[in-house]
């Protein structure tokens, strides 16, 4: 599991804001409690992730930028692993 | 399970993330409500601490975009080199407001409203390198319910600069190296980059112009100027703070 990439996380936390979604028709209801929140903090992480550039190729990515510093790769793959709980938690 | 629980121990993270889990629990199950808020709080408590992490790993990049900036070329919609055009129509805009200014000064000014110039023009061009589209299976937008997924997006553009976002080729950027000299635990408490100065009001008769500030969607916290290509707070956006 560490040897997934930053990227490859995040790709994940956004997999799973969209297996979220797609749940609500199946939920049976007009509208999910809390779906309108969810939708706003998956805008917010794709703006952060575009900002910072998570998803960007190669030299451009952040796992590249955060090369050779394994405290802060560690840091920030925690929290995108919190963030795939509290989403899988959230279904 | 804790994957994150040795990062969690090491560095200083809001308690509310250490304890999400237990905190998620803990609420009753015959209560889905709640369990959702509390499950959104969390979400944006961390993404709260990615912005203020990502901010202090920007730091050393913006302060190397200023060099990098000095050495951009403007160019026009063209794609000609047009730096030593504009280098002289700032002259000529400082020597019209200020007709008193020595010429040693006009040049400075010139030159500085060049490198601002240049500086914009190169985060923009960044931005546009950074925002690499990924796979369409895995931003694939949908409606759910009555809403689009990507709504709330709260992402502005240039004006002139409409369109979707392009994929560059890969290693056209390099990403600078994170400072070794940050100490992370401190750094997820960061606020904003962006510089801020007080200036007086000028005591001439002419009307400074500034930009109107980017909208931000409804319920976004953060907003990404199209001037700077800088992540600010929605505070920030305000009419008083914007000028």
């Amino acid at each position: 599991m560490e040897d997934e990439k930053i990227s490859t996380k995040a790709k994940k936390v956004i997999e799973l804001f969209f297996a979220l979604f797609d749940l609500a028709p199946a939920a049976g209801q007009d509208s999910v409690p809390g779906l309108v929140e969810f939708d706003d903090q998956l805008g917010r992480f794709k703006i952060w992730g575009a900002n910072i550039g998570v998803f960007a190729e190669q030299h451009a990515s952040l796992d590249y930028r955060l090369r050779g510093d394994h405290e802060a790769t560690v840091l920030m793959k925690s929290l995108l692993d919190g963030l795939q709980r509290n989403v899988r938690q959230g279904m | 399970m804790h994957d994150g629980s040795q990062s969690d121990a090491q560095y200083s993270l809001p308690s509310s993330y250490a304890s999400s889990e237990g905190l998620v629990e803990s609420v009753a199950e015959s209560d889905p409500l709640s369990q959702t808020e509390v499950c959104v709080h969390e979400i944006e408590l961390i993404i709260d601490t990615l912005y203020r992490l990502s901010t202090s790993i920007r730091k050393p990049s913006s302060r190397r975009q200023n060099t990098k900036a000095a050495m951009y070329r403007i160019k026009d919609e063209e794609g000609n080199d047009c730096d030593a055009a504009f280098l002289e129509y700032a002259l000529r805009r400082v020597q019209h407001l200020f007709p008193g200014v020595g010429e040693n000064l006009a040049h400075r000014l010139a030159d500085t409203i060049r490198l601002r110039r240049r500086m914009f023009l190169y985060r923009q061009q960044h931005q546009v390198k950074l925002q690499y589209r990924p796979p369409v299976d895995v931003l694939k937008e949908e409606k759910v319910g009555r809403r689009p997924v990507a709504s709330t997006i709260a992402r502005t553009r240039p004006q002139g600069s409409r369109g979707p976002l392009i994929a560059f080729p890969p290693s056209i950027t390099s990403a600078s190296a994170l400072s070794r000299a940050i100490h992370l635990p401190s750094a997820i408490g960061a606020q904003s980059v962006i510089s801020r100065t007080v200036a007086p009001e000028s005591s001439y008769d002419i009307p400074m112009q500034v930009p109107r500030p980017p909208r931000a969607s409804p319920g976004s916290k953060e907003v990404e100027c199209p001037y700077c290509c800088l992540i600010m707070p929605i505070k920030e956006t305000k009419q008083a703070e914007w000028r």
